[in-house]
């Protein structure tokens, strides 16, 4: 495994998973509820105080799954680094890398359909570029199914490397 | 499966055991054992050639072919 790992890439990764996770740590104690306050004191100055919860939310799981995401990810570099990446506990990591994208698609999801709604009618995001706020929304959405669905292939591959593997190590 | 492995018998011709064979040819003797009790599922050439020039013997001395009625 030494030859196709390089040792400085992993370590310079797991680096970055840190600043990652300090950064996650920071946006969900200042950033988001910060940000939740702004829109739903700019988009809804007649019911402010309960518009923005859903956004205060939705910004806090979400950064919850991209920080357990990594943990995975953190994992997953380690047994790269080990060897033992083509096992059982390496195929478990990217489940929940998995799973936590779909939550995070899901969160997005909510929070655009959210804003849909209740942006509809309201006088104020009529002039606030909507529809714009609304398409920006979607690509994102897209994004992250387009990443849930990469993430499934590398599933799939690393499930087939596994597989060829454990029937290599039974040759004499 | 009906590939017989007369490993031993040819081990005990050359008054050789495992862990000496499995050193001379390259593999582990946990290995060597699970070939010796026909256990293994593949071989390599690299390994039977290693084994027939150790024990200076042809790959039938080693490997036998016979027909017990299992057909698939």
């Amino acid at each position: 495994m030494q030859r196709y790992m390089n040792r400085w890439v992993l370590d310079v990764l797991k680096g970055i998973v840190v600043l990652i996770w300090i950064g996650c740590l920071w946006g969900q104690a200042v950033v988001v509820p910060t940000l939740s306050q702004a829109v739903g004191d700019l988009f809804y100055p007649q019911n402010q105080a309960a518009m923005r919860w859903p956004y205060l939310i939705a910004g806090e799981l979400f950064l919850l799954c991209v920080e357990i995401a990594f943990g995975a990810v953190w994992r997953l570099l380690t047994l790269s680094g080990s060897g033992r990446v083509f096992t059982a506990k390496a195929l478990t990591c990217v489940n929940w890398v998995i799973g936590c994208a779909a939550a995070a698609t899901a969160l997005t999801l909510l929070v655009l359909v959210v804003f849909l709604i209740s942006g509809w009618n309201d006088p104020v995001i009529e002039t606030m570029d909507y529809y714009a706020v609304a398409f920006m929304l979607g690509v994102v959405l897209i994004a992250e199914i387009g990443f849930d669905l990469l993430m499934t292939v590398m599933r799939g591959l690393l499930r087939a490397a596994t597989d060829q593997s454990d029937e290599l190590e039974q040759v004499i | 499966m009906s590939i017989r492995i007369n490993l031993d018998v040819m081990m005990a011709k050359r008054r050789i055991g495992v862990g000496e064979l499995a050193e001379r040819i390259g593999i582990t003797p946990a290995n060597l054992s699970i070939l010796k009790n026909e256990r293994a599922k593949a071989v390599r050439f690299t390994t039977l050639d290693a084994i027939c020039r150790e024990l200076d013997c042809q790959p039938g001395d080693i490997l036998e072919w016979v027909d017990d009625g299992d057909r698939q």
